[in-house]
């Protein structure tokens, strides 16, 4: 080889290690990014004992195409592995929520006065999925508290992207995005100690105007100071019971009666 | 330095700049809208924040609806994107209205099965929860200011010869029809 034919070779290389830096960097925050979200999902999924706030929002695109946002807050306490109360505040005030206590399964409407109880013994979440899944009860948010969801991002966290560094409510994060087959997921994880989520945005791109789901968590504690009654749940004089009403699902019950 | 190993050093330099040059391009997003960070773009119509033409659009004359995709919170498909060609966001929409058509037949026909046995529209002392008995529109109110009567540990709420109980629907409580208890 001519020393110029290796010269010429020799800045082709170095002109392709060098084109090689970017993409390379970016492969590097594509895996931060998956990285970080893996230890949230791992650390949520483990984690024996929560307690969390969390401020959501979420729009509703009426039939005339206008976007409403409606808003709770919700206050979660896990304990696991069958134990699990929320707490929701609506904006408009009104106040319902959800107990788990290893057997029962009980939401209640305490303005409504209603409530409806069904026998579930087990963990968490099969009682959280049998909520949600079977009995159409809503409880967003429900997979991030799901022992299984650190498998179930799986599939996800190929696409997961680091969007920068970011302050949200005073804390230090990790701004990361995904997307799911149905849904785009923003994350907002803390850089510093735990890697927690402080705020999460869901754009259900599929459907109609193209609503958000929205939270801001705050006061994360792996050891919310609750007592078992928290769990267990004491109509109030004069509440009425009432039945959920389960479409498809209802004849399978039916015929098991006696 | 010999002359050929000289020319490749400036060769390998420009090579540098040019790559230089094309990744800051790459770096500013492309351009007007850009600045993000991780290559995704800060502008957009929201990102103006603007309120946008004062025209209106259409007047609500009812209540909002306070129910759809996002208030379930949900992650959705934890599977990757397939992408957005236009035919697949169709056969979406085509499999989800199926979903619902498929949901509403089930309605009906555990209706139509348990129309004539009112029994068994609660589980076993209701700690199970059933299906109710009508295929029956929900309402939010009663639809008539009811009578109520409290039999065999339900509350009915009677509006003429249509009775009602309370229950929940999709994480909501509704009024829904039922057979008489008296089975007239």
């Amino acid at each position: 080889m001519s020393k110029r034919r290796a010269g010429y070779t020799l800045a082709i290389i170095v002109g392709l290690l060098m084109a090689g830096i970017r993409p390379s960097v970016a492969g590097g925050e594509e895996k931060t990014a998956a990285a970080r979200i893996e230890a949230m999902a791992n650390l949520l999924a483990k984690a024996q004992r929560l307690g969390v706030a969390v401020d959501c929002t979420y729009d509703v695109v009426q039939d005339s195409g206008q976007k409403i946002e409606f808003g709770e807050r919700r206050e979660l306490t896990l304990r696991r592995p069958d134990r699990v109360r929320v707490d929701v505040t609506r904006r408009d005030g009104s106040r319902r929520g959800l107990l788990f206590d290893g057997t029962q399964l009980t939401a209640f409407d305490l303005d409504e006065k209603v409530y409806a109880t069904v026998a579930k013994p087990g963990t968490v979440d099969a009682a959280l999925a049998y909520y949600t899944q079977d009995l159409k009860m809503r409880l967003p948010l429900r997979e991030l508290f799901a022992a299984d969801f650190p498998q179930k991002l799986k599939d996800v966290l190929g696409s997961a992207r680091l969007v920068g560094k970011e302050t949200v409510g005073g804390v230090a994060t990790d701004h990361v995005a995904f997307r799911g087959d149905t849904a785009d997921v923003q994350l907002w994880i803390a850089r510093d100690g735990d890697p927690l989520p402080q705020r999460i945005v869901i754009t259900y791109r599929l459907a109609e105007g193209q609503p958000q789901f929205e939270a801001d968590f705050h006061g994360w504690t792996f050891n919310p100071n609750v007592p078992d009654s928290a769990f267990t749940f004491a109509p109030a004089a004069g509440a009425e019971k009432i039945p959920i009403l389960t479409p498809g699902r209802g004849r399978e019950a039916g015929e098991k009666k006696p | 330095m010999s002359r050929p190993s000289r020319r490749a050093v400036i060769l390998a330099a420009s090579t540098l700049v040019v790559v230089a040059l094309v990744h800051g391009v790459a770096a500013r997003g492309g351009g007007r809208g850009g600045g993000g960070g991780g290559g995704f773009s800060r502008g957009g119509p929201a990102a103006l924040g603007s309120l946008g033409q004062n025209r209106p659009a259409g007047g609500m004359d009812r209540g909002y609806n306070a129910r759809g995709p996002a208030a379930d919170g949900s992650f959705g498909e934890l599977y990757p994107s397939q992408g957005e060609r236009q035919g697949q966001g169709q056969e979406r929409r085509e499999e989800r209205q199926d979903r619902r058509t498929e949901r509403r037949e089930d309605w009906q026909e555990y209706a139509e099965d348990h129309y004539d046995d009112h029994d068994d529209y609660y589980g076993a002392a209701g700690a199970v929860a059933v299906g109710a008995a009508v295929a029956a529109p929900f309402y939010w109110t009663p639809p008539c200011a009811p009578v109520v009567m409290a039999m065999g540990g339900t509350v009915y709420y009677v509006c003429g010869a249509d009775w009602y109980i309370r229950a929940y629907s999709d994480g909501d409580v509704v009024y829904t029809q039922v057979p008489s208890p008296t089975g007239q």
